[in-house]
């Protein structure tokens, strides 16, 4: 094998990453193109760094909510055999626990989702500005204007979710520290009540949040995408 | 991504520890990839560029592509077996740590190239000849090297272990980016030459031409064995 044929081995093993990493971007954009433009060429380096990345933002989502957990474990052996214990039970916990890991696969999934190209808001908001300008049908313009508003409310719910999460992730984390000071300094776990409720309360809510209200979305959608007579979504 | 890959140039430049102690946690390496990388492309082009202005014309151009791609094609090189040099002795870092902390101690030497240009374009101004030349690039590239593998020390860790670990490591790095670079010359172009080439024809080996070049500066000029083989070949043909 002489210099020419390694340079086509590597040549082509490059092709098949460029290809590679772009099919396996949540979006296909300038930032994917460049990856792959930088993985055909340098694939020995760019390869191992791009997969370990990859690897890394999956474990910071996962290990968020672990961390929530095992606040939530924490806050529970803080209070195990002694007179606090009926604030946070183990069976409390383990709800709670169930509730939060089906809040968080539920975010996860909506993430997931939305990061495609199908669920892309800039290229719905395209298409349909697109299909004004060809003056397509009405009925094709509704249609692209309804997958518009479906993927505006899904982000809605994505960020709403996000938010849950973050503000019961850091009343879990408060509610471990009140316990344990409860415990430790033998004061009244008044406020550590008031929180369990709230966080209660919140847990209720994410078990809710997919049939309330949404539509904090319309005040970011042009008020013509409801100019052809289209019913609003809360509307019925 | 763009605001973390000026953060790490800016790291790159001030913090060298910081440098390391990122490529030893791991996880999102790509804005230091990407800031090393680019680091590496300008400083070496410009180097490059700079020594080129000995012979000038399109012979900057070249040099200010070629000295870029000997490094990256280095890095390309030894990336493996640094990894491998390091496990073996006892201080695994994750391949894409070490990839990471590779090409940022490639990316800060280029920048110390950057900052010898000045001196190499004004020595050739005031007349530096062809062979003091070539030494004086390769005390810059010495010096740019040193700067490159104190990153890597402080990456690997600073005691017995890491100090054999990084000196093997140099002597891979000095053996293969030699070659590369010796593979992709002219980079100063030879005042005798007519015309500029790309490439110039294979002859003999870096370990050679360094030999030569280090008689030459003194005034000894000796034709060795390969080129004086490759002359009557030429002559033969001819």
């Amino acid at each position: 094998m002489n210099l020419a044929d390694l340079g086509l081995l590597y040549g082509m093993a490059g092709a098949l990453s460029g290809v590679i990493v772009y099919r396996s971007q949540p979006r296909r954009d300038a930032r994917a193109l460049a990856s792959a433009l930088l993985s055909a060429p340098l694939w020995p380096l760019w390869l191992p760094v791009w997969f370990a990345s990859r690897t890394a933002e999956r474990d910071v989502r996962r290990s968020a909510a672990t961390e929530t957990e095992a606040a939530l474990l924490e806050g529970h052996e803080a209070v195990r055999n002694t007179p606090l214990e009926p604030l946070l039970p183990r069976a409390a916990v383990d709800r709670l626990l169930r509730e939060l890991r089906r809040a968080t696969e539920r975010y996860a999934e909506l993430s997931n989702l939305l990061a495609k190209r199908s669920f892309d808001r800039g290229a719905a908001e395209e298409r349909v500005a697109r299909l004004e300008q060809r003056s397509a049908s009405p009925r094709t313009l509704a249609s692209a204007r309804l997958h518009l508003e479906n993927v505006a409310r899904l982000q809605s719910l994505a960020a709403r979710d996000r938010r849950a999460l973050e503000e019961l992730s850091e009343l879990i984390a408060a509610l471990r520290t009140q316990l344990v000071f409860a415990r430790y300094s033998g004061s009244s776990p008044g406020e550590a009540g008031d929180i369990v409720t709230e966080v209660w309360a919140r847990v209720e809510m994410l078990g809710t949040s997919s049939d309330g209200p949404l539509f904090e979305l319309d005040s970011t959608l042009p008020a013509e995408e409801y100019a052809l007579g289209q019913a609003r979504p809360d509307s019925g | 991504m763009t605001s973390q890959v000026f953060a790490v140039f800016d790291e790159l430049l001030r913090s060298p520890r910081a440098i390391a102690e990122r490529s030893r946690a791991g996880g999102d390496l790509r804005p230091l990839f990407v800031a090393s990388l680019s680091a590496l492309v300008l400083g070496a082009g410009v180097f490059g560029a700079t020594l080129a202005t000995s012979r000038g014309g399109l012979q900057l151009l070249y040099s200010g592509v070629k000295l870029p791609l000997a490094m990256v094609v280095t890095m390309l090189l030894v990336v493996p077996a640094f990894h491998a040099i390091a496990a073996g002795l006892g201080r695994p870092l994750s391949f894409s740590g070490m990839i990471g902390l590779t090409l940022a101690a490639a990316g800060r030497g280029a920048l110390v190239l950057i900052a010898l240009s000045p001196l190499i374009w004004l020595s050739f101004d005031r007349g530096l000849a062809y062979h003091p030349g070539v030494l004086l690039a390769a005390a810059c590239y010495a010096l740019a090297g040193v700067a490159a593998l104190d990153l890597v020390l402080r990456g690997v860790g600073f005691d017995a272990r890491g100090l054999v670990i990084v000196s093997l490591f140099a002597g891979v790095l000095c053996a293969a980016g030699g070659q590369t670079a010796w593979m992709l010359r002219p980079f100063l172009g030879r005042p005798s030459a007519q015309s500029v080439p790309f490439f110039r024809a294979r002859e003999s080996s870096f370990w050679d031409a360094v030999q030569q070049s280090s008689r030459s500066s003194f005034g000894v000029y000796r034709v060795t064995r390969a080129l004086s083989k490759v002359r009557a070949e030429a002559g033969g043909q001819q």
